[in-house]
């Protein structure tokens, strides 16, 4: 049930999307001096803000602006956690000790923190770079589950090799260890993107996330907080989509009670911000 | 007397007109310098609408972003730094209103001497600084010797002055390099420090100064506790100054992370002062009976830089008929609340100099497409510009991250732009980034700057070739000649004449497009008194505002 | 045992070491353009002027060396100056606001156990039903949420509309003297409930999550069965021995959270306006002061690791099974 409700969320968020182009086909730049600060009407359905530009096209304009970072940091996470994983699983005692300890205090620093000392030193110029960023500081868990993969494939890989001679050791566990791995990335895909979202609008809530013009929600957020008692709508439309998309990747991965069980006896809570 | 012009420094003329100019400033900050005394005591109240006297007690609040970081001009950073300093430490001299005359302060007269670069300054008696020890000239001195070192953030403002020398224990004499006008502007920016407490110190040592955290000051009030990014709490000194004492027992400085929770609590009631108050929020407010709105046109501007280097922006019929495409009108309603904030060019209105005939583009969109195709463009199918080459025009716009007002601002003026065909887009960078794309490696299109309400106006310096803010990198030949021949005009009048024509060649080139004046808005409770004495810049009157016995 | 505290100490105090000297080269390598920052926002303009600042941050000397003189800095208590907040060492500025951030931290910390046990108790008595479901899916979802906006949804209706809250700060007009003890205490609890309420619920699903599958587990053993023949009450079953059994992994949830309850604090610190490390940090950060930056890291990365640290031992204290070993 609570998938249910998952999927129901992230459906409305894709309603949304959908449905803007119909009922709210402006561009999210477009100014409109004489029609700031307007309630929810039927020529802008979620009102519009302080430069009169339409709520509901610039909610939009960010969703694919969070797709986008998310994709992005999803390929690059999985990428950097996947190499780093196999490295460390097939690479030897000491390749795997040093990259052990490297993601074990990565793990230990509060990410959040560490995005933001990277956000001090680097210039987002595009939201594509945001996602680099942010995927290159959450490839850690993926890294230790792949790892964790190729160490059990190993065992039975030697097993079998040891019974079959002749079939090369390292093809083997190339063969095996595919289907694995990609379940692996695909199963953890919807919570670590909404992470990333989450990740990406709290920076830009602090104001130090993507600086340009188009619109992304965490900047929406800040933006319409000046408004809030006169405009609130400003403000909760997107803290609307932020929500919807961030509980319903969430709610969505739930994994039945039984399941629950069984990970939670491998693996930590993947909860952390 | 307001801000008069500043003579560019070009060549060793002038000196005749300029003689003329401050002779006539002179007997003007005379009759408001010496003996104008009651300003600056114990405040009648009748510039604030009611004949109440003033009553003792109470405390202030008031509500700051960002905390103040020292009571240093020469290591301060932001404007809150300056309203602590406000609060302890004294200047020379303080205007009482934007262009206003000069109020005594540290200084109670001064003289303008005759050959035109220079002023003495004679400084009252008495005033103590917290340990005791008297103010002298010699503090005076040490101060302005500071100031002009090259660490100090406010050196370039001092950049006019060559010496000062103290002539005497309470006589103090300015040094100028050449005759200007806005002399006694230069003089009195700034705070007075102590010599015998910070003379000894090096300036590499200044970063660890223990000054910084507890200073002592000559000031109204001192520092009685600081909670960091809390709050810092300053109270009434008695022996500051002979037979004065401010009205207040206390004034807080609140901090907040940012405006909106300042806001809150300014709304709740937690706060009798705030600065900078944004206009959609200050019109909301403006209707509450407990709050007064303070809006204070500055001579500050908002601007647009073309980079008149790089093409199709070096053409002037372009800049005109992009120029004319921008609604400012309606900028100035929409960011200052009036049609009458339009800036129509480098001279403010209230200048002696001021030339009444509009040399800035007016709107007529409709006119652009003409004004285009008579340069060689044309439109595309999808209504978008091509230039003589036939590819797309693009303009990109370059404002500071982090500044609500000119952020909304580029986007208005991006939205103009391609509602009469451009591609405009608006490109937000951290001051920093901005300022080296735009003047060190002119590598932009346009840019949105804001001009201070402090800074002179200075044709030469703005629009001249080499000029240290032309950032539209002018270097038009008519134009220099123009600045030149006003550099070398001894005759009041011509120089007039000259002065006018150089503005009018600016409005024809069309380097910045101007946009609005900027105000300073306050909010303050109505149980805050005292205030209109000297706006904007209100913690210089700190001295003067009061309580009613009631609302304590 | 002595041995073995003081070598999980040490552990603990060495990984926070290793991911601070991370930050710091990370920092460090783009230190000519915070030198452009740091210049801008003190009005330095031109080469001479800015070599002159350069070298009185030490910013001309190679890497390496700064990082060993930081480290000295660090070994002599006070890790060096902060350059925005002249005439303060940066041990000063964070010690300041260290307890502020422990008590958020502290408090979310509480809040997120007791929402999880509330939770978790809640679904062991409904098992199965939608009401289960429903608060595994309020629990999740607000996990889920960014700390702003959770920080946005309390600040707004209960302090700025409702004002049963204070709007922001830490206490009310601490300026003026006078009230007592208590008084000021319970202010100072009425500022921190909102955040400390935001933080807690941002974060108190996993405990939820695994208490209920622990004590389901031990409520399924051989001994509760043993129990209940022998008469004991429900609840002293479900309360009693097999909370506290359950409870055992618990630490080590909670020490494995601490990272995202810390990140978590940063957030709402801003939010709430609370003056803790948090808002140090990004102060630090918009301002370029590398070397608060750089203690702010080592204090927080310190707190995380000593935490899991202690929640580790607890564990160990707390769990026969584990002790026994």
């Amino acid at each position: 049930m609570t998938r249910r409700l998952g999927w129901g969320c992230l459906a409305a968020v894709v309603v949304l999307l959908a449905l803007q182009p119909l009922v709210a086909p402006y561009d999210p730049r477009g100014v409109d001096l004489a029609h700031a600060l307007e309630r929810p009407s039927k020529a802008h359905p979620l009102g519009t803000d302080g430069l009169g530009r339409d709520v509901m096209a610039r909610v939009a304009a960010g969703a694919w602006s969070s797709i986008l970072v998310g994709l992005v940091a999803i390929a690059v996470s999985s990428l950097v956690g996947v190499g780093v994983g196999i490295l460390a699983g097939a690479g030897g005692a000491r390749v795997d000790g040093a990259l052990s300890v490297l993601v074990d205090v990565l793990l230990a620093f509060p990410r959040f923190v560490l995005l933001l000392n990277v956000a001090a030193v680097v210039t987002f110029r595009s939201a594509a770079v945001v996602g680099m960023v942010i995927g290159a500081m959450s490839w850690m868990r993926t890294a230790r589950l792949v790892r964790t993969e190729v160490l059990t494939l190993r065992e039975r890989t030697y097993v079998e090799a040891a019974r079959a001679a002749g079939a090369r050791g390292a093809r083997v566990l190339a063969k095996h260890l595919g289907p694995h791995v990609s379940r692996l990335v695909v199963e953890t895909a919807a919570l670590r993107f909404s992470s990333v979202v989450v990740a990406a609008s709290t920076l830009d809530f602090l104001g130090m996330g993507l600086p340009s013009e188009s619109p992304t929600w965490g900047r929406l957020i800040l933006d319409g907080q000046s408004y809030l008692e006169t405009a609130p709508w400003v403000t909760l439309s997107a803290v609307l989509a932020l929500g919807l998309t961030a509980v319903g990747l969430t709610l969505a991965s739930e994994r039945r009670p039984g399941d629950s069980r069984r990970i939670l006896r491998r693996i930590p809570s993947e909860n952390a911000p | 007397m307001g801000n008069a012009l500043v003579l560019p420094g070009r060549g060793q003329g002038g000196r005749g007109l300029a003689a003329a100019v401050l002779a006539a400033s002179t007997a003007l900050a005379q009759a408001c310098g010496s003996g104008a005394g009651d300003a600056g005591r114990g405040g009648a109240g009748a510039a604030d609408g009611s004949s109440a006297t003033p009553a003792r007690g109470g405390t202030a609040k008031v509500g700051v972003i960002a905390e103040p970081k020292t009571f240093l001009d020469w290591a301060a950073e932001t404007t809150v730094d300056s309203y602590a300093a406000d609060l302890v430490f004294r200047r020379l001299a303080r205007r009482s209103s934007v262009s206003g005359s000069f109020v005594p302060d540290l200084a109670e007269s001064w003289q303008t001497l005759p050959d035109g670069r220079t002023i003495a300054f004679q400084l009252r008696r008495g005033v103590l600084w917290e340990d005791g020890i008297g103010l002298t000239a010699s503090d005076v001195r040490f101060t302005e010797d500071r100031a002009r070192m090259p660490e100090a953030s406010i050196s370039g403002y001092k950049e006019a002055i060559e010496s000062v020398e103290a002539t005497g224990s309470h006589q103090v004499v300015f040094h100028f390099r050449r005759p200007d006008p806005e002399m006694l502007a230069h003089a009195v920016l700034g705070h007075v420090y102590p010599e015998h407490l910070l003379g000894s110190v090096d300036a590499r040592d200044l970063q660890t100064l223990p000054f910084h955290r507890r200073p002592v000051g000559s000031g109204p009030f001192r520092l009685a506790e600081w909670e960091p990014a809390r709050y810092l709490s300053f109270v009434a000194r008695r022996d500051g100054t002979p037979g004065e004492r401010p009205h207040l027992d206390r004034v807080v400085m609140r901090i907040f992370a940012d405006k909106t929770s300042a806001l809150r609590e300014l709304e709740g009631g937690g706060l009798d002062l705030l600065f900078k108050v944004p206009r959609e929020t200050a019109d909301r407010l403006a209707s509450r009976g407990d709050l007064t709105i303070h809006r204070v046109p500055t001579h500050g501007y908002v601007f647009v830089v073309w980079n008149t280097k790089r093409a199709p922006w070096s053409r002037v019929e372009v800049r005109q008929a992009l120029a004319a495409s921008i609604d400012r009108k309606a900028l100035a309603s929409r960011f200052e609340g009036t049609e009458t904030a339009l800036a129509s060019g480098p001279v403010p209105a209230d200048h002696p100099w001021h030339d009444p005939a509009p040399s800035s583009t007016s709107y007529e969109p409709a006119a652009t497409a003409a004004r285009l195709t008579s340069v060689g463009w044309r439109i595309s199918g999808d209504g978008r510009w091509l230039d003589e080459q036939g590819a797309k025009v693009r303009l990109e716009i370059l404002v500071q991250h982090g500044n609500t007002v000119l952020q909304d601002t580029a986007a208005v003026v991006a939205d103009n732009l391609r509602r009469v065909g451009l591609e405009a887009e608006v490109r937000q960078m951290d001051l920093t980034t901005l300022r080296a794309r735009v003047e060190e490696k002119g590598d932009f299109d346009a840019a949105l700057y804001s001009r201070p309400s402090t800074a002179p106006v200075d044709l030469a310096g703005c629009f001249g070739s080499g000029g240290a803010e032309n950032y539209a990198k002018l270097a038009d030949p008519d134009l220099e000649t123009m600045l030149d021949a006003f550099g070398r005009e001894t005759d009041l009048e011509k120089a007039r004449e000259t002065f006018v024509r150089a503005a009018r060649r600016v409005g024809e080139l069309e380097p910045w497009t101007f946009l609005y004046y900027r105000s300073e808005t306050i909010a303050a409770s109505r149980r805050l008194r005292g205030l209109e004495g000297c706006l904007p810049n209100v913690m210089e009157c700190a001295s003067e505002w009061w309580i009613p016995k009631d609302r304590q | 045992m002595v041995s073995h505290v003081l070598r999980r100490a040490l552990r603990a105090v060495v990984t926070a070491a290793g991911i601070a000297i991370l930050a710091f080269l990370v920092l460090h390598a783009r230190s000519e353009e915070a030198l452009s920052v740091l210049a801008e926002n003190r009005g330095v303009r031109g080469e001479e002027a800015r070599a002159a600042l350069r070298t009185s941050y030490g910013l001309d000397r190679p890497v390496p060396l700064r990082l060993s003189s930081w480290i000295g800095d660090v070994a002599r208590g006070g890790m060096g100056d902060s350059w925005s907040h002249p005439g303060s060492s940066v041990a000063r500025v964070l010690f300041d606001h260290l307890p502020l951030t422990l008590a958020l931290t502290g408090s979310g910390l509480l809040l997120q156990i007791v929402l999880g046990l509330g939770v978790a108790a809640v679904s062991i008595q409904t098992r199965g039903t939608w009401k289960d479901a429903l608060a595994n899916a309020l629990a999740l979802a607000a996990n889920a949420l960014p700390e702003f906006c959770v920080g946005l949804l309390l600040l707004w209706p209960f302090a700025v509309r409702l004002g049963w809250f204070p709007l922001s700060g830490v206490s009310e007009a601490p300026w003026e003297a006078g009230g007592g003890t208590l008084t000021t205490l319970l202010d100072g609890l009425h500022h921190l409930a909102l955040p400390a309420v935001c933080l807690g619920l941002a974060s108190f699903a996993a405990v939820a999550r695994l208490l209920r599958v622990r004590w389901e587990d031990e409520l399924g053993a051989k001994y509760v069965v043993g129990a209940e023949a022998r008469g004991m009450s429900r609840a002293r079953i479900v309360w009693g021995h097999s909370l506290r059994n359950a409870a055992g992994p618990l630490c080590t949830s909670i020490g494995l959270s601490l990272p995202g309850l810390v990140g978590g604090a940063v957030v709402v610190e801003q939010v709430f306006n609370w003056p803790g490390l948090g808002r140090v940090l990004v102060d630090a950060i918009a301002a370029r002061d590398l070397n608060l930056i750089a203690g702010a890291n080592l204090l927080l990365a310190l707190l995380v690791t000593l935490g899991g640290m202690i929640s580790d031992l607890l564990f160990a204290a707390l769990d026969p099974r584990v002790r026994a070993r």
